[in-house]
């Protein structure tokens, strides 16, 4: 291992059936002096769908981290590009600071992951520093069950410190309200174990159910999972319109077909 | 060869760290004086104050759309030569650092004491027994101090 002053993240996929993994993981190079601990993972999220049924996911997470004086300069997030075998089109719109200021960042790939690097390796960083990452996503929704299963995974399983607080914000828009299935629950998970350390609650905010999630004194590799089901075919795969679009080709191009043999077929039979 | 001469020279004088401080004051400063050097970065002409008997140089410099105050003094030579040993000193905690052509940098916060909020960012640093401490009243991002500090000079 280069012993790089940095952070840096490897690729840690959640549970199978977890959704979209927001893998981040810390790590610290073996020379470093004292560890960066996260003091809260904050995320907000408003779930839609878009006119073809895909789900649509717009996600500002917050992170305050307390950096030590080895000399870090960023964090490293992992997002997966690909959920039950489609892509989920990451799209990062936006990192910043407590401020709002724009943060330098880069995006690259590590295997099926999107890679998020903040910061500008020429400016090291100390103590508290808050880094705000807003980013859409779409298909992220499991479809294969009888309901329509949201499964976030809101911290990831991937940071290798312990996270103080994790807070989940969901907004659901109105028009959503009325598919969901029973109530919106939540879970820590730590490898295959799984418990119920954490609250969730939901309100009424703007039009929109909101659903407040929280857990605290997260161990390394363990996530806040907040779980909603709707009812089945709120969603799509995004393909209903695509399909119906070559149907309608189909009949078009059959028309056209149609129209011209009889045009050919009349042109005949008044030469003939 | 005249070329040569003609593009050294205008080299020459393009990167010359002839002192910018208007010449009453320049006569009394016993301190190399740290100033910008970028179109991005200019000092406001009527800004300059020198307390002569505090040994303190001020003046503002227009950056980014804020005004950020530069203030330097002759940095005492017991303390240490660079600005990493200037923060203890001066109980300054940076929340960030990066290196310059005229040594290292650091960023700090100070908030106001009884509701917290932020009062300045500053940037401290110590080159050629001058010490600088710039403030600004605007939150800047750290590349924007980056690129400030980068573009500093300090007179012969």
């Amino acid at each position: 291992m280069k012993l790089t002053r940095k952070l840096f993240v490897s690729a840690f996929l959640g549970a199978a059936t977890m959704f979209i993994g927001q893998l981040a993981q810390a790590q610290q190079p073996a020379s470093a002096s004292g560890q960066l601990t996260i003091d809260s993972f904050n995320g907000i999220y408003h779930l839609g769908r878009d006119n073809r049924g895909l789900s649509l996911l717009t996600t500002e997470e917050t992170i305050v981290a307390d950096f030590p004086s080895a000399g870090f300069y960023g964090l490293k997030r992992e997002l997966p590009k690909t959920y039950q075998g489609h892509n989920v089109d990451v799209k990062v719109l936006a990192v910043s600071d407590a401020a709002g200021n724009p943060v330098p960042y880069k995006i690259s790939s590590d295997g099926g992951n999107l890679l998020i690097t903040t910061g500008n390796p020429a400016i090291k960083l100390f103590g508290s520093q808050t880094i705000k990452i807003r980013y859409q996503t779409t298909g992220v929704i499991n479809l294969k069950g009888n309901v329509d299963e949201f499964l976030l995974n809101v911290n990831g399983r991937g940071w290798d410190v312990p996270i103080s607080n994790a807070d989940a914000i969901l907004y659901i828009p109105s028009d959503l309200q009325k598919s969901i299935k029973g109530k919106p629950s939540c879970y820590t998970s730590l490898g295959n174990t799984s418990s119920n350390y954490c609250q969730i609650t939901s309100s009424q905010a703007a039009g929109s159910l909101k659903v407040s999630s929280k857990a605290r004194l997260l161990q390394p590799h363990q996530a806040l999972v907040l779980k909603v089901n709707f009812a089945a075919d709120t969603f799509t795969n995004g393909h209903r319109f695509k399909s119906l679009f070559a149907i309608l080709v189909a009949i078009v191009a059959l028309l056209a077909l149609t129209v011209t043999s009889y045009r050919v077929l009349k042109r005949r039979n008044t030469t003939l | 060869m005249l070329i040569l001469i003609i593009t050294g020279g205008i080299f020459f004088i393009g990167h010359s760290t002839k002192s910018p401080l208007p010449k009453d004051i320049n006569d009394q400063v016993n301190f190399k004086v740290i100033y910008p050097s970028s179109h991005a970065a200019q000092i406001q002409p009527s800004s300059y104050n020198y307390h002569q008997q505090q040994k303190v140089l001020n003046f503002k410099v227009n950056y980014a759309g804020s005004p950020i105050v530069f203030s330097q003094q002759p940095a005492p030579r017991n303390i240490g030569l660079d600005t990493q040993s200037y923060l203890p000193a001066l109980g300054i905690h940076p929340y960030a650092q990066f290196d310059t052509a005229l040594g290292q940098v650091a960023l700090t916060k100070f908030y106001q004491s009884g509701n917290l909020k932020l009062f300045s960012q500053s940037a401290v640093l110590v080159s050629q027994d001058t010490l600088l401490i710039a403030t600004s009243s605007k939150s800047l991002t750290n590349e924007q101090w980056k690129s400030l500090f980068d573009s500093l000079k300090i007179t012969k």
